[in-house]
Order: structure tokens, then sequence, then C-alpha cells
């Protein structure tokens, strides 16, 4: 089932975010060991609608539009424009943290985790 | 005209008359010096041509008095009013002031304050010449002030909560003459210490940030040794089988490829050759690990410029290479101490005019230097574009893109042709959330050199990341079918995972789970063509 949801950038992010995750089963499992926590992201887009996305790192390794059916181990309000940033890997969680631009509701230790999943998108390179 | 209406005409008596804005002006200040300087007996001035208004000497009326008297006069005489007023006024300054002079009395009464007022702290003499504490043996300070010391001027210890009063107190710090600075700095490192302790959860936080956070790079790890992390990437892996290894020169044959667009896995392979039979030529290396990054071959692209730059130290386009390299790689620290030493290489005078400052953050540091060396030479005359790319990476490294991305479109002025330029402007401008832009790039640099591959990859991580899965996949398939040779008909032994796994992805969000079960199991990419277009 597809996440995308039109007008945001973010969307074809989670699109690819939930392929690379479910991609390999082997990285999937070790993915989850890892990480291990449920990521809710409230994104703000430029005309001020917002829209859940549910990644769950815990148990179905999956993506998905909307909240999910177990409670989230952390909740993460950002905009468009800071997600796309954060998956094109220059600005970093801390970073962003830091400026403000992350809103953390939950387990703030958990956020630490975003930037190596955020790493599976592909980059452009020099 | 506008002299005239300044004095003269139905305005004059208006607000808009500039000369009774002055007159306002000038009464304004008056009467804030009577507020304070004239007791209120005085306040109406006898020598003043202006009527005094029984009852409006208030302060607060004043203001509004000096005006309408002042507005009333101007009305009445006309133009030749304002002058006598002011004359008036001038004269009338004059007169009061020796209310500035202190009568002798008051004089001598504040001499007499004063000089009670120092019998009664003496502070100056105790400080000069005081018995308790004579300047030449001052070793120790009284508890209360060491405390008071602490606690008026030791900002650092307002943020330690937890601060042991006792401890300190115990603790007098002898306040020698020549090592007080010593004793300072000691107790300020004491200080922030405590402060490092208070910050558990920060830290703890920050930690666990950094060990999650494999791709950053700690930018001020100076005293990380740079041998150990160029071993990470391991010494350069040869093709086997390699048919250039009987070329006669394939230096030269490497070169010719090269320049005549023929495929840059041809040509690495020709320059392993090269180097193969002579490993101490540094060009060669170099221009292999150029062609290796090129070809969308990080890895092998930074083990061959480590060697290049390893036979010769001054090899710049190598070292220049190398920092785009370590940047790609997300080796950022790194990539700022290889442009430093490309700097000192081409800008010694500016490197020695800057002796290394520690402590200070080496993207700054870097930065400074190159933005010297941007300026030695005005643009347009001898500017020089590499200073300009080196910047650009600079500020692409800490995440300035609008910086960059001036810097390579000024390197582009000089260098039109530069097709490693253009996907450069186009990765800074893809980073930077400008995909639309960065595909335009990207398609200059292909049209200069169809065989670039990088571009073609990154042209397909646009479209992948605007959703245009479809035209990802052919891209990146074009790319990948680039890294095919003639001889052996797939990509040899430094293969390009990060081609093959996007490709794979991008087949995932077509939801074609076929076809990316047949990229992963590495089948010819031939059998894709009946379908895309590449």
């Amino acid at each position: 089932m597809s996440v995308k949801v039109d007008g945001y950038k973010s969307s074809s992010i989670f699109e690819q975010l939930k392929v690379n995750i479910s991609d390999n089963e082997a990285k999937k499992k070790e993915t989850i060991k890892k990480v291990n926590a449920i990521f809710e992201f409230n994104v703000k887009n430029n005309e001020g609608k917002e829209q859940i996305w549910t990644m769950d790192l815990k148990k179905g390794g999956t993506v998905q539009t909307g909240k999910g059916s177990a409670k989230p181990d952390i909740i993460i309000n950002l905009t468009d424009d800071t997600f796309v940033e954060l998956a094109s890997g220059k600005l970093n969680g801390q970073k962003a943290f830091m400026a403000g631009k992350l809103k953390i509701k939950g387990n703030m230790m958990l956020a630490t985790k975003l930037d190596g999943v955020l790493a599976t998108i592909p980059k452009a390179k020099l | 005209m506008a002299f005239q209406s300044m004095i003269t005409g139905a305005e004059c008596s208006t607000g808009s008359n500039s000369m009774s804005q002055i007159m306002k002006q000038f009464t304004d200040d008056r009467s804030l010096q009577k507020d304070t300087l004239i007791s209120s007996s005085e306040r109406i001035d006898p020598s003043s041509f202006r009527t005094a208004r029984p009852g409006t000497s208030s302060q607060e009326n004043k203001l509004a008095e000096d005006f309408f008297n002042q507005q009333e006069h101007a009305r009445l005489q006309g133009p030749i009013a304002p002058y006598q007023e002011w004359t008036a006024e001038f004269k009338n300054i004059s007169d009061h002031s020796q209310l500035w002079k202190l009568g002798s009395a008051e004089e001598a009464e504040m001499e007499e304050a004063f000089t009670r007022m120092n019998v009664h702290s003496k502070w100056n003499s105790e400080f000069l010449h005081g018995p308790d504490f004579p300047v030449s043996q001052i070793t120790e300070m009284p508890p209360e002030f060491e405390e008071a010391f602490q606690k008026n001027f030791d900002w650092a210890n307002e943020y330690v909560l937890k601060h042991d009063k006792g401890k300190n107190k115990e603790k007098i710090v002898e306040l020698d003459y020549h090592s007080w600075e010593e004793q300072f700095a000691a107790v300020q490192h004491e200080v922030e210490n405590e402060n490092f302790k208070l910050d558990n959860d920060l830290q703890l936080f920050e930690d666990v940030w950094s060990k999650s956070n494999f791709r950053e790079q700690s930018d001020d790890d100076e005293h990380l040794d740079p041998k150990v992390w160029e071993s990470e990437f391991g010494d350069y892996i040869f093709e086997p089988n390699n048919p250039y290894l009987k070329h006669a020169n394939p230096f030269q044959e490497g070169m010719r490829l090269m320049e005549e667009g023929g495929s840059l896995s041809e040509a690495a392979l020709a320059f392993e050759a090269a180097v193969q039979k002579d490993e101490k030529i540094s060009d060669a290396w170099m221009w292999l690990g150029n062609t290796q990054a090129q070809n969308e071959k990080e890895e092998a692209a930074i083990r061959a410029l480590q060697k290049a730059v390893e036979v010769n130290g001054n090899n710049l386009t190598a070292l220049m290479s190398l920092a785009v390299s370590y940047t790609n790689e997300g080796c950022d620290h790194q990539a700022y101490l290889t442009l430093e030493r490309w700097l000192i290489a081409k800008y010694p005078n500016i490197a020695i005019s800057n002796a290394p400052m520690h402590g200070v953050n080496t993207h700054s540091r870097v930065t400074d230097l190159f933005l010297q060396a941007a300026r030695s030479a005005p643009e347009g005359q001898g500017m020089d574009p590499d200073v300009q790319v080196g910047l650009g990476v600079l500020f692409y490294g800490s995440g300035e893109y609008e910086k960059a991305v001036d810097c390579f479109v000024t390197a582009l002025n000089t260098r039109k042709d530069d097709y490693l330029l253009w996907n450069r402007l186009g990765a800074t401008l893809a980073n930077s959330g400008r995909p639309e832009d960065a595909i335009e790039a990207y398609h200059k640099a292909l049209d200069l050199k169809p065989t670039f591959v990088r571009a073609r990859y990154n042209l397909g991580v646009s479209c992948l990341n605007i959703g245009c899965y479809r035209e990802a996949a052919e891209h990146l398939l074009g790319a990948l079918s680039m890294h095919q040779t003639g001889l052996n008909g797939d990509s040899g032994v430094n293969t390009s995972n990060s081609l093959r796994e996007t490709l794979n992805r991008t087949f995932l969000m077509m939801e074609r789970k076929d076809l990316a079960d047949k990229i992963r199991s590495g089948s010819d990419v031939n059998q894709f063509r009946e379908e895309f277009e590449f």
C-alpha cells in the first residue's frame, strides 16, 4: 500500500523509507533490533496542513500514513522542509533538535536513531 | 521657494514651517534645563519677551505653553519674529549661565562632603598602603573575600547549582602576585569540571547520538590520526585479467579514452594497468581516482587518490578530488584537512602567514584560508577557479548551500565546459531542496560528457526524490550499463553498490518486485531494454 500523500515533499521520502526498511528481510530484522521503537511523524507542509506518518521499527518494520495501531514511543513534530533536509543528510537530527526544528514528545533518545534510518535515502554526490 | 515657505506664507503658523520646528526644539531644550537647574520660582523668566500666563507654570504645561507662545508670536510678528525670539532666547541662556557655576559656599560644601566620604571609607588608602594588605605581600585572601569573589565574579559558578560552598571556603586560594593567572585558570577548570558533571544527562544524550550516528564525523577531532582513517579504505583492489596490462602505454591509452569520451570503466582499466606497471606515477593514480569517482565508484576512487597523494603530496588535482570524495563519503573532517593541504601546496604564502591556531574549528580555519586566497585574486583577473571549488566544497560540507552554489557558479564562469563542476553544482542544488534546478545542471554535465556515470546516477536520485520512479529507473539503468566492459561483460571487482541498490529500490517503489529480484541477482542490465529506454 502506498504511503504517498500529495502536497508533501516528504511523501516520496516516506515511500523510499518504506521500501528501504522492508526491502531486505535480514536487514529489516537487524534494524528492528537496533532501533526497536515506533516513530510518529507529524509533518506540517508549507500550506500549514498536517499529515501523520508512522514508522514502526519495533514489530512490523513498516511505514504507514496516519497513526499506527500501537502507541508510538516518540512523536516528532516538524515541517515538510525540515524532513527533506534531514533526509538529504546534511541537517542531522541533533542540529535540527538544537535549532528547535524538531519538537519531540516521548523518549528523546530514540530520535538519535533517526539519522541511521534516514541514511538509507540515496544522496546526490559532488 | 523652499526658503520662502520656511519663514513666510500661510504655512508659517503650521507644523510644516521648518523654522518654527527649530524653535520648538530650542525651547524644548531650554525648558528641560529649567526643570533641572532652575528653581520653580525662577521658571517665569523676566527677561523673556514672552508673557507668562498665570497658573500655567506647572511643568506639565510648560511644553505646551512654550509651543503655543512661540506659534502665537510667529503669527503676530511675521517673518521677523523667529529671529527676534531666537536672539532673545540666546541672550536669555547667557544670562543664566552663572547657574552652572557653583557658589563658593556650595563648592566648599561639596569638597567637604567628598573628603568626609573619603575619610569614612578610606578605601583608597587601604588599597594603596593599608596596613593589612601591603601590595607586595599579598599572599592570602581572607575567606570572605574569596567567597565574595566567587559569588560576584566567577560567573561560571552561577550555573553550578550543586555548588559546594564548604569546600570552597576551606580552600583559600593563595593569590600570588606572579601566578594568579594560573590559579585563576585552575579554579575555572575546576568549575568547568563541576559543570560537566551537572550536564550528565545532556552528555549521555550526545554520547548516544554520536554513537548511533556513523555518518557523522566529529568536526573537531584534531588529534585524530589521519593514517588511521586512511587505512579504513585500504589498498586499491585491481581488476584481475586486465587486458591493458599487455598494452604498450596504458596511461596514454587511458587519457585517450577520457578525452574521446570512451567508457569510464575501460579508462579505469587502462589507468590500473599504468599504476601496476609503475606505482610511482602520481598522475596515473590521480587519473585512476578521478575516473573511478566519475564512474560512481567512490571507495575505489578514494583508495587511488590516497595513493596519488602519498606518491606526490603536491598533486593539487588529486588533493582536490580526494577532498570531494571524502565529502561524499561523509568524512567531512578529512575533507577539510585535505583542502588545507591543497591550499598549503598551492598558496604557501597565505598558509605561512596564518599559523594554525589550536582550538579553532577546522572548518572555519580552512574556510578562512580559502577566503584569503580568493581575495588575493579578484574575480575576472587571474581568479583561481579551484579556490572557488574548494570554497564550494567547504560550504557544502557545512550545509551553506546558497554560498556553495555561488562558488560553483563563479568557477563555472571561467570553466564553462567543466562537466565535473556542472555535476557539483547539481548535487548542491539537489541537496538544498531544488531538484528541478539540479536536473538541469546534470543535463548540462551529461551533454558535455555522456559517459559521466555519476551525473546519471545523481539524475536518477533526483528523479527518485521527486517521485518520478520510471525516469529514475531509466537513468540508473543507463548508468549501470556503462559499467560493463566489452571484455568480461560485468562490472568487475570495484562494483558500485550505490547504483545497484538504488535501482533495486526504485523497482520496489514501482511495485515491481520481479524487476528488483532480477537486478539483485545481478542479471545483465540489457534484459531491461525491452521495458525501459536507456
